[in-house]
């Protein structure tokens, strides 16, 4: 319960985050995309499962606010939670450069995923102006606040794990 | 439950994607939109937001004047410039005013006058001394200004001429204790002469002599210039009676008198050339 209502106050603080504070400090027009590093950070410290999860709920509530297809963040980030869950489920959770490559892998992704809904829903946009003017600079940006990110989240996930286990503990004793 | 979907990944992603593309699907039709999920999230996602907007347009505000210090320093210099630019131009306007104002008060002067032969002359100086009665004009003998040359100011006797130089002349106001005018009344037809005085210059006013004890002369007559006036054309007005006062010889009285062309100094004045006793000086300096 405690992780859910967790999970649910980091949503809503990053999307507000997204949409207030992250414009205000835009370098060269971009804003870094943290709902990335928070899918990714969760995906490879919680598995697949949750990952997807907790990437289908940032997406869904981003497509709901500012999405004009609804479904489409949703789609990239359960595909993400996942995909980031499934290869680094034991992976040593201490290591911060991995979430840093690995975020900087779903960047990739996520930003030619962003570029073909462009072209489908919008319309044509020209690619490696779409790479210099966008995705490189998003990427860099977001890139800069992964490890920051993934150790708060890392922080507050060893936390939660400690408390799960007391209660837990707590229930089988009895 | 996360249990549960580890043992079944595939239906789980399957499911997942198929809803995901649904909604996409949906969405594209118009007027398909979650509005129930949207206001409940709205519920509590704007107020936050609108929390959230004004911490940071609180938080700019304290540092913006850090950030932007650079900018601001160089919209300081360029306000700065322009504030000094401006102020000169106001300076210049003020004094064009100020020359314009009295040369069209000039020009009434000679129009005024037209049968006149006038001279306009810039005031340059101020002479010193406690009651400042003298000023210089920078008209002299050059531009035709003799001595004894009547000075008006305004539509009223200034003074006159006491002195001319090639470039230059000076001239003693009315309240100065060498100056006098033969005046006449004209409500009382009263005739008397107006001169200055030491003391009541300091009350910006001149005195009147020669009034006969049985003269209607009373305050508020208006005094303009004699034709019994050797410097002065006639009719030129001269001040205004403030109050009347007899002499201790009991057979005639004096009055105060207000001048018409005022206490303050002029910036332009006109002086009245070719009159017959400024000939007599012309004559004599040629």
């Amino acid at each position: 319960m405690l992780r859910i209502f967790l999970l649910a106050m980091l949503l809503l603080a990053n999307f507000i985050a997204q949409t207030t504070l992250w414009p205000e400090l835009a370098i060269l027009g971009v804003v870094p995309d943290t709902a990335v590093i928070l899918i990714v950070s969760y995906g490879m410290l919680r598995g697949e499962i949750e990952g997807a999860i907790f990437g289908l709920a940032v997406g869904l509530v981003a497509d709901i606010f500012t999405g004009v297809h609804v479904g489409t963040y949703a789609l990239m980030g359960f595909v993400m939670g996942y995909v980031s869950g499934k290869p680094f489920k034991d992976y040593f959770k201490d290591n911060f450069f991995l979430p840093f490559f690995v975020v900087m892998v779903m960047m990739v992704l996520s930003q030619l995923l962003a570029y073909m809904v462009h072209i489908v829903f919008v319309g044509r946009l020209e690619f490696w102006f779409f790479v210099h003017a966008v995705a490189l600079p998003t990427m860099v940006y977001t890139a800069a606040l992964a490890i920051p990110l993934y150790s708060f989240l890392h922080y507050c996930n060893n936390k939660v794990e400690a408390y799960e286990e007391k209660r837990r503990a707590f229930f089988e004793n009895k | 439950m996360v249990d549960y979907l580890h043992k079944r990944k595939r239906i789980f992603l399957a499911s997942g994607m198929v809803l995901c593309l649904a909604a996409m699907l949906l969405s594209i039709f118009p007027g398909v939109r979650p509005t129930v999920l949207e206001r409940t999230l709205a519920f509590v996602v704007i107020p936050l937001q609108r929390g959230a907007q004004s911490s940071v347009a609180w938080v700019q505000g304290r540092f913006s004047a850090i950030t932007d210090n650079a900018r601001l320093l160089n919209e300081n210099a360029d306000l700065r410039e322009e504030n000094a630019r401006l102020l000169f131009e106001i300076e210049q306007l003020i004094l064009a005013g100020e020359e314009n104002y009295t040369l069209t008060a000039l020009l009434e002067m000679r129009q005024r006058f037209p049968e006149l032969p006038t001279i306009g002359a810039r005031v340059i100086a101020q002479n010193p001394g406690v009651l400042r009665s003298r000023f210089t004009i920078e008209s002299g003998t050059r531009d035709g200004v003799y001595a004894q040359m009547p000075v008006l100011a305004g539509d009223a006797v200034k003074g006159v001429v006491r002195y001319a130089a090639h470039r230059h002349a000076e001239v003693i106001t009315i309240f100065d204790s060498d100056f006098s005018v033969a005046v006449h009344s004209v409500r009382a037809e009263v005739s008397g002469i107006v001169r200055g005085d030491t003391q009541l210059a300091r009350d910006g006013l001149v005195r009147m002599d020669f009034i006969s004890d049985t003269a209607n002369i009373m305050p508020g007559d208006l005094l303009v210039t004699s034709v019994y006036s050797l410097i002065f054309p006639p009719g030129l007005p001269v001040g205004t009676v403030v109050s009347v006062h007899p002499n201790p010889d009991g057979l005639t009285r004096h009055a105060l008198i207000e001048p018409a062309a005022g206490t303050d100094r002029p910036q332009m004045v006109l002086v009245v050339a070719e009159l017959p006793i400024a000939e007599d000086y012309q004559a004599q300096e040629s």
